[in-house]
């Protein structure tokens, strides 16, 4: 299962550095990091707070990929 | 399904005879050992023993300082990484983030260790037939003590500096390292990605320890069979396996309960 995100993209869309967005969204500068790396998916609720955030829906920053395998 | 399951237990049965032969050539190599070194390794031991209680206060203050070197060191370079944090760009952030975790574990791992040290070389005296002897004094005993407690206040107030150095740099961080309700205060304070990374950690020492206990019982118990050590040091570990299992399994039971409503 993969997570691509588009989180970076609207960020800077934004205008906003990831502790401004962690600031934002109650959580960590790290923790805006790792999601924008794929290295963490974030919670539905984190997910939606990041997506209203960033005034879009969240389909548009997280994209589910299944597994060719 | 039926075939996977023959297979389980095949595999469990001819994993447990394999102990049970390894066990048994072990055993008796270690008996056939014992037979012809026996008497050497107990006088090993206990010259070992005398020649560490003879050297209790050099090894002891050597601990001490090198404890003290590394906290002093660690908290340093935090404060130096942590002002780097603070003007840093996000790509810049990451990698000077990874750094401070790792001084900080380098710092907390030092701070340990040289405390369980201490209580091993303190222990070597620790023993009223020892501290009734003329060696006690010759070795310093009294000395050895207070410079045991010294460093154990030190490492207790260390730890208290690392938690308020990672507390200037993430100021979001809440808890007093003096409060009972630290850990839980922290706990609290951290975000669900910081939790999951806090969680996955833990879950990898109680698997750590579910290995290494049981293994160390086994140690216990060959030692009392082979030199008599004494039942103590099995009852611990065994008291240790018991309340790690116990706790785990209680946990997972309040937390379904806790889901129930």
């Amino acid at each position: 299962m993969a997570l691509l995100n588009r989180l970076k993209e609207y960020r800077a869309r934004l205008g906003i550095n990831q502790t401004e967005l962690g600031k934002l969204a109650g959580v960590s500068r790290q923790t805006i990091s790792l999601i924008e790396r794929g290295d963490y998916s974030p919670s539905v609720t984190l997910a939606l707070k990041l997506a209203k955030i960033c005034q879009v829906k969240v389909e548009d920053i997280f994209e589910y990929e299944e597994d060719a395998s | 399904m039926k075939t996977k399951k023959m297979g389980t237990y095949k595999k469990m049965g001819l994993i447990l005879l394999a102990g049970a032969a390894g066990g048994g050539l072990f055993g008796a190599l270690l008996g056939a050992g014992m037979e012809l070194y026996g008497s050497g390794i107990a006088s090993g031991a206990g010259n070992v023993l005398s020649a560490l209680q003879r050297v209790m206060l050099p090894l002891m203050i050597a601990i001490g300082a090198a404890g003290i070197l590394a906290g002093e060191s660690c908290i340093w370079k935090m404060k130096n990484i942590g002002e780097e944090i603070a003007g840093a760009e996000d790509e810049a952030c990451d990698r000077l983030e990874y750094e401070y975790e790792k001084a900080g574990a380098f710092g907390m791992k030092a701070n340990i260790i040289t405390q369980a040290l201490c209580m091993l070389v303190l222990s070597t005296g620790y023993s009223m037939k020892y501290i009734g002897t003329e060696a006690s004094r010759t070795g310093h005993f009294l000395l050895v003590c207070i410079i045991f407690i010294l460093y154990f206040m030190y490492a207790g107030f260390w730890q208290a500096r690392y938690v308020k150095c990672v507390q200037r740099v993430y100021p979001e961080k809440k808890g007093d390292p003096a409060s009972r309700k630290f850990q839980k205060e922290w706990l609290e304070s951290c975000d669900e990605a910081e939790r999951a990374m806090i969680y996955q950690s833990a879950y990898k020492s109680y698997m750590t320890a579910n290995k290494t206990i049981p293994l160390l019982l086994v140690v216990a118990m060959l030692c009392h069979l082979f030199f008599d050590t004494g039942i103590m040091a099995v009852v611990l570990l065994a008291a240790v396996w018991i309340i790690v299992m116990l706790s785990y399994l209680n946990s997972c039971v309040k937390i379904r309960r806790e889901k129930l409503g």
